[in-house]
């Protein structure tokens, strides 16, 4: 087919072949991505799961030295509305004694110390603290205590007594008001 | 086999078209989403969706329904915390067991009229009132039947006794129905301040339940025009392709 | 050049899992008759079909909750809250459209050119059998979507299945898991549609070995065709991507702008008002559905939908004549047009409420099905004077 004196013609349509091709190929290729994409996207959380992932809660009906547990993303959050004794008591606590040193500014927010929003999941082996409830002992911290191995947490959720080693964990969270908080 | 194809093709067609021809009784209403390419009309749903509210929604719920999903007929997330603000539903119950109500979230499912259906069995004299979420689900002219109904409150002829709690309706098989003519001129006022009449509501209130049974009309006629461009150029791609391919 | 490419020496899988070999010798370098057409490229679109259904059935088996409230509500919610849940939904029941659009193209394509002659009986047999499990995992799979209509579909194929003499009633209660579609049946129908959908992807595969063993089917009906009218199977790229390009499209405008397109309408949710529907199969169960109302007269309609596969299962041994393509038999083609107009007046009117003509037209069309495997098959064979079949392919169209 080379022959007769048309070679750079018929190499000018091996080129032409080629490049179609490959322009197909990658169209192809393009087509492929999408349909592998949009499955992909299918197992995304669909609405009904992203709705529970940002949350309002109203802190006013919290009654100061009270404590209310809820669900946010399948974890349990405590949320707790302290009184002022008990802030000053937390701040008061000296650094040296804590099996995980981390001041109370950073464990409340700025301007609203009086309340303490944690992860309500002890960080030694996974179980639910104890200490919401009014009946609940809250274990010699005046914080949580963890009915597995006894952990004992402060008003403001950092660890003072093992076999935990970590604080209870903060879940992302902003005032939106003075009386409302958004998780998530 | 040319012919065989052919055949059957004719067969389908002959009959489907004499099934077509059927007397029809409903009156047709344009609605531009019922065309190949047509979409929804934003501000034709957010009417629907305010005689709803004002004139359904008592009886009648929409549970596949969100308020959030809302947001589909053009409405702002400060619309519809505004719109869900005056929703009270129940959430959860107090120490004592008594149910707390409080103003619906946008994640929440429209509000049902009643706990369950022998609350609304009694209420309603034994008719339970349908969920409208999938209302006008299957029916090309599902919106068609229901502005029909909506506008087919007639006098009962002579001939008919009407039992106790029913109306005469022309668009309703049988042409007896336990729903009182629901639409109340001037129950609705539009953003202008006018008050549209008893046509334009069900006019709207028909689109607005058409896209309650299928909110993914617009969205699924776009992606499918994309795809259908795509398996062209795609086509004529690789045909180009397999032509070069055989000429050299 | 390619050639020379793919044939250098074998790499380290390749001489351990021979795989560029088998799709060079089954595949591209596979002989075929250089006079096939556009619809011999089918049985590559029924395996497009079933790769669709396949992953979007995986998909919505992620979503899908057996039990009798949440099977419909769960693949609704699926559609509205989910990335893509409508598309995925649409591109599995838009698909078991196309699939059984193919099929039974298929299957006419083999009556029309008399594709079970010549030693591919057995081809043919288990072209039948698969043909028969798509019509179960599409009743299944229509079945197991809940709301009314299916379920109503799903009590009347109970009564079929106790119409059976003897031991029906016992059947029905084991096919329903109680006395009528509760809590025990969601679960079964769903298994009953995802075992047998697996199941056929293995009967595919042994009728395309079969159809590979026996001598190949061509539209002359050319029993063992000359060698010099064999081309390599990659001479029929052109036509195979015309025909996937075609089916894309097809499937991509139901999808787009006729989503459920001759489905009940209730094959999602219903809500008890609605307005008043019939129980009425998906399109490609019409026909059967058809069979199975004709035969409940007659006391007896599983049966004679069973005897209608039956029957087209036979095919081989009902049309024992010399000449098998259509094209060379002007009067066996002509009742086979008759036959695909026939199942599809069946299939109307099987769709339609039990007043006025429709009962006759269901029982004729039923009555002419029989009649044309029974009576009309052998006899044509016997009395027709076909064309003379040219001992080589005249018509190349690769």
């Amino acid at each position: 087919m080379a022959e007769n004196g048309a070679t750079s013609g018929a190499h000018e349509g091996e080129e032409r072949r080629d490049f179609l091709k490959i322009l197909f190929g990658a169209t192809a290729a393009v087509g492929a991505g999408a349909i592998v994409w949009s499955f992909g996207a299918a197992l995304e959380p669909g609405e009904a799961a992203r709705d529970q992932s940002v949350f309002d809660v109203d802190l006013a009906p919290i009654e100061p030295n009270s404590g209310i547990s809820l669900r946010w993303r399948g974890k349990p959050v405590f949320i707790r509305h302290l009184t002022a004794e008990q802030v000053s008591a937390v701040e008061a606590t000296p650094m040296k004694d804590l099996l995980d040193p981390v001041p109370v500014k950073q464990r409340v927010r700025p301007g609203h110390h009086q309340y303490a929003v944690v992860i309500g999941i002890c960080p030694h082996r996974g179980c639910i603290p104890v200490g919401n409830k009014a009946s609940d002992p809250r274990g010699p911290y005046d914080g949580w205590l963890c009915p597995c191995h006894g952990a004992a947490f402060d008003a403001v959720g950092r660890v003072r007594r093992g076999p935990a080693r970590q604080n209870l964990a903060i879940p992302p969270y902003r005032f939106v008001s003075d009386t409302l908080i958004r998780l998530g | 086999m040319r012919r065989l194809l052919f055949a059957a093709a004719v067969a389908l067609t002959a009959l489907g078209l004499g099934q077509s021809a059927r007397a029809e009784t409903r009156t047709p209403q344009s609605f531009r989403f019922q065309s190949l390419f047509g979409t929804y009309n934003k501000a034709s749903l957010q009417v629907g969706f305010a005689v709803y509210q004002a004139d359904c929604a008592s009886c009648h719920g929409l549970s596949l329904v969100h308020y959030r999903d809302l947001a589909h007929l053009g409405l702002s997330p400060q619309d519809i915390a505004a719109i869900v603000s005056h929703i009270k539903v129940q959430k959860g119950v107090d120490p004592a067991g008594k149910p707390v109500l409080a103003p619906a979230m946008a994640r929440d499912a429209f509000k049902s009229p009643f706990p369950d259906e022998a609350a609304a069995e009694k209420k309603f004299h034994g008719a339970i009132p349908p969920d409208l979420s999938l209302i006008e689900r299957g029916h090309r002219d599902g919106a068609d039947f229901v502005f029909s109904l909506l506008m087919g409150y007639r006098a009962a002829p002579p001939n008919v006794t009407m039992p106790p709690h029913h109306f005469y309706n022309i668009a309703y098989p049988g042409g007896l129905i336990a729903m009182a003519p629901p639409l109340k001129p001037g129950s609705v006022t539009l953003a202008d301040g006018k008050k549209p009449d008893v046509q334009a509501m069900a006019h709207d209130v028909a689109e607005f339940l058409a896209w309650t049974a299928d909110p993914t009309l617009d969205q699924r006629k776009a992606v499918g025009l994309r795809i259908i461009i795509f398996l062209l150029i795609l086509g004529a791609l690789g045909g180009f392709a397999i032509r070069a391919g055989r000429r050299t | 050049m390619d050639k020379s490419e793919s044939e250098a020496a074998p790499g380290w899988l390749e001489t351990r899992l021979p795989l560029c070999a088998v799709w060079r010798t089954q595949w591209r370098d596979h002989l075929v008759p250089a006079n096939l057409t556009l619809v011999w490229s089918f049985g590559v679109l029924v395996a497009v079909a079933l790769g669709v259904l396949t992953l979007s059935g995986i998909w919505l088996g992620f979503a899908y909750v057996p039990t009798t409230q949440g099977a419909a509500l769960s693949i609704e919610r699926y559609t509205r809250a989910v990335n893509f849940g409508w598309l995925i939904r649409d591109l599995h029941r838009d698909g078991a459209t196309m699939l059984f659009g193919v099929v039974f193209i298929e299957l006419f394509r083999g009556i029309y050119y008399g594709s079970y002659r010549n030693r591919r009986e057995l081809a043919w047999i288990i072209e039948v059998v698969r043909f028969f499990a798509f019509l179960a995992v599409g009743f299944f799979g229509f079945a197991m979507t809940g709301g009314a209509v299916a379920d109503a579909a799903v009590t009347i194929m109970a009564a079929h299945i106790a119409a059976i003499p003897l031991f029906g009633s016992a059947l029905a209660h084991w096919f329903l898991g109680g006395f009528m579609v509760g809590s025990a049946t969601a679960p079964r129908l769903a298994m009953a549609h995802e075992t047998i959908g697996f199941l056929v992807l293995l009967i595919a595969l042994l009728g395309f070995m079969a159809s590979r063993a026996a001598p190949p089917a061509n539209p002359d009906g050319i029993a063992v065709p000359d060698p010099r009218d064999m081309v390599p199977q990659s001479a029929y790229a052109g036509k195979l991507f015309t025909a996937f390009m075609i089916f894309a499209l097809i499937f991509a405008v139901i999808v787009a702008f006729a989503p459920g397109l001759g489905q009940p309408a209730g094959m999602s949710l219903t809500s008890p008002m609605a307005m008043p529907v019939q129980p009425v199969p998906p399109w490609y169960l019409l026909g059967f559905h058809g069979l199975a109302r004709a035969g409940q007269s007659a006391g007896g309609g599983t049966l004679l939908t069973v005897a209608a596969l039956v029957l087209l299962g036979a095919l081989p041994w009902l049309d024992q004549g010399i000449v098998a393509s259509g094209r060379y038999r002007p009067l066996y083609a002509g009742f086979v047009i008759v036959l695909a107009i026939d199942w599809v007046v069946l299939s109307v009117a099987a769709a339609q409420p039990a007043t006025g003509i429709w009962p006759a037209v269901i029982d004729i069309a039923t009555i002419y099905v029989f009649v044309h495997f029974i009576v009309i098959t052998p006899l044509v064979t016997m009395l027709e004077r076909a064309h003379p079949v040219p001992a080589r392919i005249a018509r190349r169209t690769a």
